[in-house]
């Protein structure tokens, strides 16, 4: 199996453990320990724990220049496996899958599912 | 005598500029044969280097969607379905296009899509998962084709 699949795969193993509610992200707002020194912008931090390993994934939006004094803003998604005191021990290559994972944990961690069927069945009464 | 002399010399030279005649006619079909395949080869060639992009770009953007929808999986059987029909529209377009090991991962989505049931079902997850896990590694397949064509260009 070459390597990038093999990553592929662990990030599509990660995407269906999150959508089915096997794998419990939890919302971190502290970030100044990865932007430290930077003018990248992270707003969230996502953590896991899962095979005895600590999982923290976000999104970090950073300038990229184009001329001395010309950027424009991008961003790419970062997936880590982090030690207890939050040192990135190593990090997955980026890869677009790792958006659609941000996009399965966003839903999660923001509780939108219940808050649609609460909506819903309180409309139906 | 001499009149049977520039007779059969006439009809010799006639014999040989028609034998020519033919010979080259032959040879102009030929060249006229393989300057059309020429064409045909530099035509999908080019129609696959200006089509490539989009179709890539149309893989990622179906494999991102049908994750998205997994998400409230079942009730959103019908937007994945949707997509997937999209998906299959793109794939048959792409799998014309291209050879060897990518083609054949088009044509195993293809045959994987066409498994599915309909409408889709709360046991179509695990397949729907599979086809999307497919159309990833696909993508990347066609991000390092993509880099061949660079590099083969650039050669």
């Amino acid at each position: 199996m070459k390597e990038e699949s093999k990553f592929i795969k662990a990030i599509a193993k990660l995407i269906q453990l999150t959508q089915d509610g096997d794998l419990k992200w939890s919302i971190n707002k502290n970030t100044k320990q990865i932007t430290e020194g930077t003018n990248n912008i992270i707003d969230v931090v996502y953590t896991a724990h899962e095979e005895n390993e600590h999982l923290r994934l976000y999104e970090m939006k950073f300038k990229n220049w184009l001329e001395e004094d010309t950027f424009e803003w991008d961003n790419q998604a970062f997936l880590e496996i982090i030690d207890e005191l939050g040192n990135a021990i190593w990090t997955f290559p980026s890869n677009r899958t790792l958006w659609d994972l941000l996009e399965a944990v966003r839903y999660q961690t923001s509780g939108v599912d219940d808050f649609i069927n609460r909506l819903l069945s309180k409309a139906k009464k | 005598m001499n009149d049977a002399l520039v007779q059969s010399t006439k009809d010799l030279s006639n014999n040989t500029f028609s034998y020519i005649g033919s010979i080259a006619s032959i040879i102009g079909f030929l060249i006229s044969a393989w300057v059309l395949f020429k064409i045909r080869i530099i035509e999908s060639h080019f129609l696959f280097k200006v089509r490539f992009p989009t179709l890539k770009r149309q893989v990622g953007k179906h494999s991102a969607t049908i994750s998205r929808h997994l998400n409230s999986f079942p009730d959103s059987a019908n937007e994945i379905e949707i997509e997937l029909k999209k998906c299959q529209a793109d794939l048959k377009n792409l799998k014309s296009k291209l050879n060897g090991s990518s083609k054949t991962s088009v044509k195993e989505i293809l045959k994987n899509i066409n498994k599915l049931p309909s409408p889709l079902n709360e046991y179509s997850k695990q397949s729907i998962r599979e086809v999307h896990l497919s159309l990833v590694l696909l993508e990347q397949d066609l991000d390092n084709l993509k880099e061949d064509l660079q590099w083969r260009s650039n050669k």
